[in-house]
């Protein structure tokens, strides 16, 4: 059971690494210009539109997520209504908490908004598709001993590394070594593109790896 | 014998500083007040073999008018390279015809202007203390040629940098001072020097001429050296330096006596703008001697000489016929007397070597074995026979070879006692840096060894007197002093720790080692309580949660992270960081067990909030720890009150985002750092003068908002005292006008 958990786990992150890699190659095709630094806001949007899209596909319309409710159809509506309400409201909370942490906040506002769309993408899209738009599950999957299957665990693990990534990205941006990337708010997107394929990554291998030791209070 | 713990702290930190200036005082070197002043002897006759006939007492000044024009940061490239070429082509060609002589003058670090302006006036090499003093610069009270000059008698005028009036308080009969305090300002600083240039070049009526212009530097500072700005101002100087220089010329002519034009440099630039530190492109400033009395055949190219900065001292006392500084190390410019008879050169040279000697005499107390003073006593020799066949009238080639026997050997003299002299001024005083660093070590290691007793405000911290620790101590002191003993006599250069007295030196070394005495008797005690602590298998209640493990590794990387200068330029901006970091956990944490935790431990929720409260304290650097006191003991009793636990629920889970905001509102309040300095912030937008009615508000409610939040703790007479303060805070703040007074408002009314 949990070995064909970890197997299929790790198709799907590889499935996400893939998209990832997508969107900085498909769009040059017809795109003139395009690069990721350049062109970065294009290749955010397209990013978010890729990595979001196959984690829609992966988690609702193949389902291989054990559903522990039986919904019905009006139900699963009014729960994706309730969903983009969330997804809002996150992208809403990042941005509050860019500015806190130093953003500007009448000047770059697209970028920051986009910024908060992809690092929402990376972490908040795979929480409502997994744990539905649910508080109490979100608090308790990301506190300690809080996760009850694989699943959970390397959301875990990708969320907490995108946020890492971010977290490390935002450093260089004050510094005088003068690059190109040290403009809000590509460092920080860099870095969390970077965190959430280490963590996409590092999940399969660190839960195989971990797999005796690891023991969920529901399966 | 038992120790509080704050006395404890207090003595740790005391010993502490002491090795902290022990450090200090061995790796400045010593300023060289103490030492006893050379005996200001008149000029040194000319050595004669045997016979003591007394020749001309004092040589004649070599020129009648010097004008000395120091620019700011003047490299060497801006009058040698490319850009010299192109923007001073009245230099270049003057340097072609063969009028000037061209160097490269070495400067030692710190290239900052006052230290660099003393190097030049006295010709000695001041150290690293010097630019703690260069903000603030008192007189110079060092021998120095500007000294020389008026007690000569000459009239001396000076435009420039204010730094000099500030050095030479006394000295100018005419001056005007320019501040180097407005860096962005690279004109005016400029022309306020070049305005006078017209008249006092016409008046006949001064001896020297000093200016210097700081625009270059300016430029430097705002755009570097790459800037267009540079080329414009370098043009700029080298039509100054054409004015000057035709206008000596035609006045030459009518005076038959030479004169002197000196371009130099104080500092050079770094490929960022700045100056200070010890890059070739800093240390490397241009120089160049310009005078009719030169004779250098025109297109004989060659790269300029690389000489010291310090020679340029020794180069204008003989140059204006004064005796050459007491303290400088520096030897002078040969080119400049080449064209004079070689009895004059010898002469010249005999009075540099001679003043070099004193002062390695004074300086080196093996100076009987120096190197140069060895060639001194030759070159004196050889001087002395010369001077013999000169007054005898012997064959004129046969004096010739002598004398440039004997030139060249002083010229050796020179070199060989200047790099003696240099070498002996930029030593570091070993020993005593390593009992400071020791002091300091060992300081650090008892602070780290006790501070598992020490957390707790009663701890006591046992002091050990015990026989063995005495005996350790007795040992350790004797073989101190034995090693001090054995320091001191094998050194022949000046120990500080060796040149105090006795009782002071063994007051040290008793210190150092009664430190190590604790240090070990710590450790010991440890390792036995350890020890015992496995043996008793004493279960360990200490867990890392992951907010400790935050505030650990925020703590280890904030000081890494001073380690670059990148990051401390933006220091602020890492702190800020890092403190949003810790709010956001906090905050996560106060979620977690209030929404969470609500089923298991319905005591959760308020112990973070105490938590947080000491935290955001701990932030604001205000000890509100009987806040944290009283958190704790509304904790501890028993009250259910849902309402209550309501409000401190609330409270924990804002008070992070309060600090937040209150975090993000300080960050534009002020822009520091580096780069992101001159964006307008809430403080300037604040203090501008449209603005002062917000101002006025902002500080009457803040005022205010400390009064509510202190009364509650007062009693009713410190509550009056505390209104009357801050009252009288905002009155003087309106006194000063800063913000607008409702008295001051009316009485205009009134006037109106």
């Amino acid at each position: 059971m949990k070995n064909a958990d970890i197997k299929r786990l790790l198709y799907t992150h590889l499935l996400c690494i893939f998209s990832i890699i997508l969107s900085i190659f498909i769009p040059s095709f017809f795109l003139e210009n395009f690069s990721i630094l350049e062109t970065h806001l294009m290749w955010l949007c397209i990013c978010s539109v890729f990595v979001t899209a196959v984690n829609l596909v992966l988690y609702l319309v193949v389902k291989r997520y054990p559903n522990p409710k039986n919904i019905s159809t009006v139900h699963t509506w009014g729960i994706s209504y309730v969903c983009k309400w969330f997804y809002f409201l996150c992208l809403f909370r990042l941005s509050c908490n860019f500015v806190l942490y130093g953003a500007p906040l009448i000047e770059l506002v697209l970028e920051t908004f986009l910024f908060a769309v992809i690092l929402s993408t990376f972490t908040t899209v795979p929480c409502l598709c997994l744990l539905g738009p649910n508080l109490k599950a979100w608090l308790r999957v990301f506190s300690r001993n809080g996760v009850t299957s694989v699943w959970e665990n390397s959301l875990q693990i990708t969320t907490i590394s995108s946020f890492l990534g971010t977290w490390l990205g935002a450093f260089p941006i004050p510094l005088d070594w003068e690059r190109p990337w040290q403009v809000w708010p590509i460092s920080c997107t860099l870095g969390a593109t970077f965190g959430y394929v280490a963590g996409l990554v590092i999940s399969p291998l660190w839960i195989y790896w971990n797999r005796k030791q690891l023991t969920y209070k529901n399966n | 014998m038992r120790l509080g713990c704050g006395a404890y702290a207090a003595g740790c930190v005391v010993i502490e500083v002491l090795g902290v200036a022990l450090f200090l005082r061995g790796f400045f070197p010593a300023p060289a007040r103490p030492e006893p002043e050379p005996p200001a002897a008149p000029a040194a006759p000319e050595p004669l073999a045997g016979t003591a006939r007394s020749g001309p007492s004092a040589p004649p000044p070599l020129f009648r008018k010097v004008v000395i024009m120091l620019i700011d940061a003047l490299r060497d490239d801006f009058v040698f390279g490319s850009k010299g070429v192109k923007f001073m082509p009245y230099t270049t060609s003057l340097v072609e015809q063969g009028a000037a002589h061209s160097f490269v003058a070495e400067a030692k670090p710190p290239t900052v202007t006052m230290p660099r302006i003393k190097a030049l006036m006295t010709g000695s090499l001041p150290g690293f203390v010097d630019v703690v003093r260069n903000l603030n610069s008192p007189a110079l009270l060092e021998d120095n040629v500007v000294t020389q000059a008026k007690a000569a008698g000459k009239r001396i005028i000076f435009y420039g940098d204010e730094t000099w009036v500030k050095l030479f308080p006394k000295h100018f009969v005419e001056y005007d001072g320019t501040t180097s305090f407005f860096v962005s300002d690279y004109t005016e600083v400029d022309n306020n020097v070049t305005r006078h240039l017209d008249k006092v070049l016409k008046r006949g009526d001064w001896d020297v001429l000093i200016l210097h212009y700081l625009g270059l530097d300016h430029i430097g500072h705002i755009s570097g050296p790459s800037s267009p700005l540079i080329g414009r101002k370098l043009s700029e100087m080298d039509s100054i330096l054409m004015r000057i220089h035709t206008s000596l010329l035609s006045e030459e002519r009518e005076a038959l006596s030479p004169s002197l034009l000196v371009l130099c440099g104080d500092h050079g630039m770094s490929e960022s703008g700045g100056h200070g530190a010890s890059s070739l492109e800093e240390v490397n400033t241009a120089l160049l001697l310009a005078s009719s009395a030169f004779e250098r055949k025109p297109g004989e190219a060659r790269p300029p000489e690389r000489v010291q900065q310090t020679d340029l001292a020794a180069t204008l006392a003989v140059g204006l016929g004064l005796p050459i500084p007491q303290h400088s190390v520096g030897r002078f410019l040969f080119p400049v007397v080449q064209g004079r008879a070689l009895r004059e050169q010898l002469r010249l040279l005999h009075l540099n070597a001679v003043q070099l000697s004193r002062l390695l005499q004074v300086r080196v107390p093996g100076y009987k074995k120096e190197h140069g003073f060895e060639h001194f006593k030759i070159s004196e020799r050889l001087h002395g026979n010369w001077v013999r066949l000169y007054l005898e009238e012997n064959n004129a080639e046969i004096l010739l070879n002598m004398g440039a026997k004997a030139r060249k050997q002083y010229l050796y003299t020179l070199k060989a006692l200047s790099q003696a002299l240099s070498s002996q001024e930029a030593q570091y005083d070993m020993y005593s840096m390593v009992v400071g660093t020791v002091v300091v070590l060992e300081v650090l290691a008892l602070l780290l060894l006790s501070v598992p007793q020490a957390l707790g405000a009663t701890a006591k911290l046992e002091v050990p007197l015990s026989p063995v620790c005495s005996l350790l101590f007795y040992v350790m002191f004797l073989l101190l002093w034995a090693m001090h003993m054995v320091v001191c006599t094998s050194t022949e250069s000046s120990l500080y720790l060796c040149s105090l007295a006795w009782p002071m030196a063994g007051g040290v070394l008793a210190l150092v080692s009664a430190l190590l005495c604790g240090v070990l008797s710590t450790l010991t005690r440890m390792c036995l309580r350890g020890k015992f602590l496995r043996r008793n298998r004493a279960p360990s209640h200490w867990k890392w949660s992951e907010l400790d493990f935050l505030v650990l590794a925020g703590t280890a990387g904030h000081v890494l992270s001073l380690g670059a200068s990148s990051f401390i330029e933006e220091e602020h901006q890492t702190w800020y960081f890092l403190v949003s970091t810790l709010c956001l956990a906090l905050s996560h944490e106060s979620y977690r067990s209030c929404f969470l935790g609500d089923d298991e431990e319905p005591e959760h929720c308020p112990r973070v909030a105490g938590e947080f409260a000491g935290a955001a304290s701990a932030l604001q650097g205000r000890s509100v720890s009987c806040d944290v006191l009283e958190l704790d003991r509304a904790r501890q009793s028993p009250s259910p009150l849902d309402g209550l636990r309501g409000r401190e629920k609330c409270m924990a889970l804002a008070g992070p985002w309060l600090v937040l905001g209150c975090c993000r509102l300080l960050r534009s309040l002020n822009q520091t750092g580096v780069q992101w300095a001159h964006r307008p912030d809430l403080g300037h937008w604040l203090t501008s003068s449209d603005h002062q009615a917000e101002l006025s508000v902002l500080a009457a409610l803040s005022l205010l908002a400390i009064f509510a939040l202190v009364q509650s703790r007062c009693s009713s007479v410190a509550k009056g005292a505390l209104a009357l303060g801050l009252l009288g805070v905002y009155c003087y703040r309106a006194a000063t006008g800063h913000v607008l007074s409702p008295w001051q408002q009316d009485n205009k009314d009134v006037s109106r």
